[in-house]
């Protein structure tokens, strides 16, 4: 019954929410899309609970937990998918990765939907300018090999200008590569938003920043921030010879992809036992990226008041995924626990209307779409699969809620080496040749079957009692686990995880064993959820069905 | 004990005798032109024997025997015999069988001496008879009795009759003479229909454990026979209302097909097409931009007489399911089994109602014949020719009733067989393309269209079959005219409301292909609309509207009450504001699931907007129609705000009528 008093409300909602030309303001002077400016800050790998806003002790963030305090936190922000390109893409379609076709890097431009959030904003007169501070987002490969890689073509459509922050990096060897704007402050916003003040603008500014390598391109003074006194980094005990680790203790790719469970192997042999001041240090090296983030967007939102924007502008603040750092083994983005699709989610409306407020009920990166547009009085794209949360936000005793989010793990970062969008692991000084074949073969044998379909994703089912993941071949994953491999381990993987979020947040203990009522239950649910994702997964173009022609009546 | 099995040599010999007395006129309808009258069509789709009532023919035999009427018909067969038709149905109910057999144009005395024919042949069967070995066996052969023809009498219309009760074999022989033989007992009667000029023969075969006299005297008691005049006297008993208080409008619903408004008087065409038809529009209502809900047939006329869009009545094509497993054919009853049609409604209300038709995507079992006292659809792809002389023969009938009248025909379809004298005064004498104008040529590039998505035609074969077509719109036109003066004269026209409209137009080569259903432009879904209302002087209206206004219009104009599930179930509003001079904005949604080829959904705003979304390829097509209204200038990419907006208009529509496609 609930399920349809949801649904009906919500179609409710999204009907009320459409408002063609303004109908909706008779009374008002305009539509807001006249007049309203937006500025999208999309962070990377920004746990939410490192953040002074969502509860963390250190003080990582004051400027963003200024501006908290004068806008809408959502406490329950969930992310579709846990890798940047895909999860972006997600909220700027509104669509689940499966539907919008950005399933992982390779996507090519030609199948991805083109419906995004600024691409529609354009149609309303928008100037769209973004300032990239994610590599991620305009990286353009064509490789050898055969790996192509269009983010720059995919991402920077709709935008009139689309530039990377101020640096550039050298290529790789092998294939075309622009490298630009690697995880700096996108400083050039900045200078943007003094010169284009009047004209009504979408600025996006993702910030890569706190991603890894931790702390290891942000200026000196920022990286020591959190580093314990008297501290050596422990990684300096192996290796050193090889000059393979970088001198400021930064937190390279080569040392987390080499720790698991708190045991960082460094080669066949060798392993060594983190110690809580190691962790630590780890721990701090990210935080330090925050706090340089945090200091960049303090200039940022002064920029915005001293030029008096703030009336007239709304300011989304988002991490596009999280990071673990260590609750599951390992310091990176890598699977779908709440640690990487658990977000921050701010917004700052003109005037601070609303703001102080803190919601609890779920949100979606599907949802910011259909709000944003919603709010600013464009009709919602009835492709849109999020909900518009404008009604919650206004304290709408009849919102639409989500009772359900649901989140893919795609790609997986294995057949990321395999395919070759990830490469570095084939650089990893520290793991010898003969390993590197090993693995290389461990990989062929077990994604080569699927080429050029994707192995069949885990998914995952939220609510905010309960989650449920479901590997749907949790042996493959056995067998090609990088953890697994570095480890010398073998890693039990189970088919259904399903955590007691309310007691259990970091989602150690599976409990669908204990509860199989709930399992079941959700069980059903996520898979109603994925075959009907399934049913509208974007199609390759130029794929001809077979027509079977009813007969004229006669 | 007689030797009773030597009767079947001299049975035989009677029955060769009949046979080929019966056969002879086999070969004579050889001389005769087709029947324009059949009793049924062969029907390749429906499976198994017929499975319609005895009780849907009875009004084509100009009988009714209301105790046998739910027999389900086995064989229908027609023949020839000289100047007269010769029909039988042959209907069976639980074992029991029951054959009538109808002589056409059968004057009286021809029809008595028949009845002595057939009476002599039958007792002849059961005389006494010469042994074939006299001496041997015995010297004569001798019928007892009990299988002997009885003669009986009964009451038919208060007319004393006498009929035969017979025993007969399994295959519905008589003359038998020994009981193992014996599968039926039944009876046979002669009926004379002096008014009709038909001859009946009706026979009953019940199974012999089976039999009681009562059910034959019951049967038989039920006989009336159906005429003109009978009709009325039938339906006089069952009038309650005060006829002379009447005050309801009857209404006449007429659609060519597929006729789009660019070829008539209406759109300023070129060609005088449409003279009667623009007479007529004078003193009418003319809707100049009228938009049908699809761009063909079937869905459009279902549109009609539900005012539901296609994808909510859902008979989008011929079947509903079409896969090597499973075919099951288009129903309204099952796909909606809610939807009430137009003519259900004015039954409820006391109307007379009748259709007459040309079948294939109105044939009665779509669900068109719902609500409809007589609903013809017997040839397909007929036209005027066939249906308005039907039609005013039943207004002649119904007079004083009010009555709904739904009349149709494809004179100007493509598949419409032309009289073989037709002269298509619009052709260029000085064409020397290849074409004839042949129904096989039009639908060779039909399905051209369809498989190639594109045609190559020179202009001066475009314009040829554009000559074809509006001749046959003259053709149709005035019959048309006709049946106006025929109507003028029974003095019907000051009580009478005729809405006259198209199902869709036809395209011919605006976007590269021939006939109509696989897109939704302009060329097929802008189709004439005229009502006409008694003491009404009309006007022409520019407003937008829809077809699926017609069934709210009229309601609201015939005062018919109606409750909220339908008011709930009707998409369209009424155009009496318009027809008052006020203003009306409406929006015009259309779709098409033509064959299962296309599946494309529109919007044509008040405004003059076009957008076109097609759900399987996902293309999106903008036009504006004020600046091109040939729709060559596709503007999705250059007016995207205007694209996006209709989009999502066009799905919120969608939404709304049920069409979730996010599911």
């Amino acid at each position: 019954m609930k399920k349809i008093v949801f649904l009906f409300l919500t179609i409710l909602f999204l009907l009320n929410g459409v408002s063609v030309n303004g109908e909706k303001n008779e009374k008002a002077v305009s539509p807001k899309y006249e007049n309203t400016n937006i500025i999208f800050i999309s962070i990377d790998t920004l746990r939410n609970d490192h953040l002074g806003c969502y509860g963390y002790k250190r003080e990582t963030s004051k400027n963003i937990d200024d501006f908290a305090e004068k806008s809408v936190l959502f406490e329950n922000f969930i992310t579709q998918a846990a890798f940047t390109p895909i999860s972006q893409m997600s909220i700027f379609t509104s669509q689940e990765p499966r539907v919008n076709g950005m399933t992982s890097y390779e996507a090519l431009s030609a199948n991805v939907s083109e419906k995004t959030l600024p691409s529609i904003l354009k149609y309303y007169g928008y100037t769209n300018a973004a300032f990239l501070g994610c590599p991620e987002f305009i990286v353009e490969v064509t490789r050898k090999d055969g790996l192509v890689i269009q983010s720059k073509k995919i991402f920077g459509k709709s935008f009139d200008v689309f530039e990377p922050a101020d640096t550039t990096r050298a290529g790789i060897p092998g294939g075309k590569i622009k490298f630009a704007g690697e995880r700096e402050n996108p400083e050039g916003a900045l200078q943007w938003l003094k010169d284009n003040k009047d004209k009504k603008f979408f600025l996006w500014i993702p910030i890569g920043t706190v991603h890894w390598p931790y702390a290891r391109d942000i200026p000196p003074s920022y990286k020591n921030k959190f580093d314990a006194p008297d501290y050596t980094p422990f990684f300096y005990r192996f290796g050193n010879e090889q000059d393979i680790w970088p001198k400021d203790g930064s937190i390279s790719y080569n040392l987390i992809s080499h720790i698991y469970k708190n045991v960082y192997y460094f080669d066949s042999s060798d392993s060594y036992n983190l110690s809580e001041k190691d962790i630590q240090h780890i721990i701090g090296r990210y935080d330090a990226g925050i706090y340089y983030t945090d200091e960049f967007i303090g200039r940022l939102f002064s920029l915005v008041e001293s030029l008096g924007l703030s009336d007239n502008t709304i300011i989304v603040l988002h991490s596009i995924h999280g990071e673990d750092l260590g609750e599951h083994g390992y310091f990176t983005h890598y699977d779908i626990y709440d640690t990487e699709v658990k977000n921050a989610l701010i917004i700052k409306f003109p005037g601070s209307k609303f703001k102080g407020k803190r919601i609890l009920a779920q949100a979606q990166g599907l949802d910011i779409m259909p709000t944003l547009l919603d709010y600013l009085d464009i009709p919602i794209n009835h492709e849109a699969q999020g909900i518009n949360l404008m009604p919650l936000i206004e304290n709408d005793k009849s919102a639409g809620l989500n009772e359900f989010v649901y989140s893919t793990r795609t790609p997986f970062w294995e057949y990321m080496f395999f395919k070759g969008t990830d490469f570095r692991w084939k650089m990893d000084q520290s793991l010898g040749n003969e390993k590197k074949l090993e693995y290389g073969n461990i990989l062929r044998q077990n994604f080569e079957k699927y080429d050029p379909q994707y192995p069949p994703n885990d998914i995952a089912i939220r609510t905010n009692d309960w989650k449920l993941i479901l590997r749907k071949d949790k042996s493959l994953l056995e067998r090609v686990s990088w953890w697994s491999f570095i480890s010398r381990k073998k890693i039990a993987i189970d088919e259904i995880e399903l955590y007691d979020l309310k007691n259990d947040p970091f989602e150690q203990k599976n409990i669908a064993s204990e509860k199989p009522d709930i399992t079941a239950k959700l069980k059903e649910k996520l898979l109603e959820w994925d075959s009907y994702i399934e049913k509208h997964k974007a199609k390759d173009k130029g794929k001809d069905a077979e027509r079977i022609l009813i007969p004229y009546p006669y | 004990m007689k030797k009773k099995n030597r009767t079947a040599i001299p049975l035989f010999v009677f029955f060769l005798i009949i046979h080929t007395f019966l056969s002879r006129t086999d070969c004579d309808t050889k001389k005769l032109s087709p029947p324009r009258i059949t009793m049924s069509k062969s029907d390749p789709d429906k499976s198994g024997p017929f499975n319609s009532s005895l009780g849907e023919v009875f009004d084509q035999l100009g009988i009714s025997i209301s105790k046998a009427d739910d027999f389900v018909i086995q064989k229908n067969i027609s023949m020839y015999e000289w100047e007269n038709t010769f029909f039988t149905v042959s209907a069976e109910k639980n074992g029991s069988v029951i054959k009538i057999e109808v002589i056409n144009n059968i004057d009286n005395n021809s029809a008595e001496r028949r009845i002595e024919e057939k009476k002599y042949i039958i007792n002849s069967l059961y005389y006494q008879t010469p042994s074939p070995y006299p001496g041997m066996i015995s010297n004569t052969i001798e019928y007892p009795d009990e299988f002997k023809p009885k003669v009986e009498y009964i009451e038919i219309e208060g007319v004393k009759t006498a009929f035969l009760i017979l025993s007969s074999t399994s295959r519905f022989t008589y003359g038998v003479g020994a009981e193992e033989l014996i599968a039926y007992r039944g009876a046979l009667i002669f009926i004379y229909n002096e008014k009709e000029k038909k001859l009946y023969q009706i026979e009953l075969f019940i199974p012999k454990e089976k039999f009681d006299k009562k059910d034959v005297l019951s049967i038989f008691g039920s006989i009336v026979r159906r005429s003109k005049v009978e009709t009325v006297q039938e339906k006089s008993s069952d009038i309650k209302k005060d006829r002379n208080a009447n005050k309801n409008y009857n209404l006449i619903i007429i659609g060519f097909e597929p006729l789009g408004v660019n070829h008539t008087g209406a759109s300023g065409y070129f060609r005088d097409t449409t003279p009667n038809l623009d007479k007529f529009s004078k003193n009418a209502f003319l809707f100049k931009n009228a938009v049908s809900p699809s761009s063909w047939t079937l869905p459009s006329f279902m549109s009609w007489f539900t005012s539901l869009y296609p994808s909510q009545h859902k008979i989008l094509n011929k079947y509903s399911i079409y896969t090597d497993k499973e075919k099951v054919f288009s129903n309204l009853s099952e796909l909606s089994p809610s939807a009430v049609t137009l003519a259900q409604v004015l039954k409820k209300n006391g109307y007379s109602t009748a259709g007459f038709t040309g079948d294939a995507g109105v044939a009665g079992n779509f669900g068109y014949n719902l609500g409809f006292d007589i609903y013809y659809d017997k040839i397909t792809f007929a036209g005027f020719d066939l249906v308005l002389p039907m039609a005013l023969e039943w207004i002649n009938k119904n007079r004083d009733e009010n009555f709904f009248l739904f009349i149709q025909g494809y004179d100007v379809h493509g598949r419409y067989q032309l009289p073989a004298d037709f002269k298509n005064q619009f052709a260029d004498p000085n064409y020397k393309g290849k074409y004839k104008g042949t129904v096989d040529e039009y639908w060779k590039l039909r399905d051209l269209s369809v498989n190639e998505g594109f045609l190559n035609m020179a202009d001066e074969d475009i314009k040829f079959w554009e000559s074809w077509y509006d001749a046959k719109i003259y053709e149709a036109d005035k019959k048309l005219g006709t049946f106006f003066d025929e109507f003028d004269k029974m003095g019907l026209g000051n009580k009478t409301i005729i809405v006259v409209s198209s199902g869709s137009g036809n395209e011919f080569y605006e976007h590269k292909r021939f006939d109509h259903g696989f897109s939704l432009y302009e060329e097929l879904i802008r189709v004439p609309l005229i009502i006409k209302v008694p003491d009404k002087k009309g006007s022409v209206i520019e407003n937008q509207v829809r077809t699926l206004d017609i069934m709210p219009t009229v309601l609201d104009m015939l005062d018919i009450k109606y409750n909220e599930i339908i008011k709930d179930q009707m998409q369209g509003v009424t155009l009496v504001p318009l027809m008052n001079g006020e203003d009306l904005k409406l929006d015009a949604f259309s779709e098409t699931d033509y064959l299962s080829y296309t599946f494309k959904r529109s919007l044509r705003t008040s405004d003059g907007w076009k957008y076109i979304h097609s759900i399987d390829t996902r293309e999106r097509e903008l036009y504006n129609l004020r600046d091109d209204p040939k729709e060559l200038n596709n503007l999705a990419e250059k007016e995207k705000r205007i694209a996006y907006e209709l989009e999502q208009k066009l799905f919120k529509h969608l939404k709304s009528i049920g069409e979730d496609y996010k599911k």
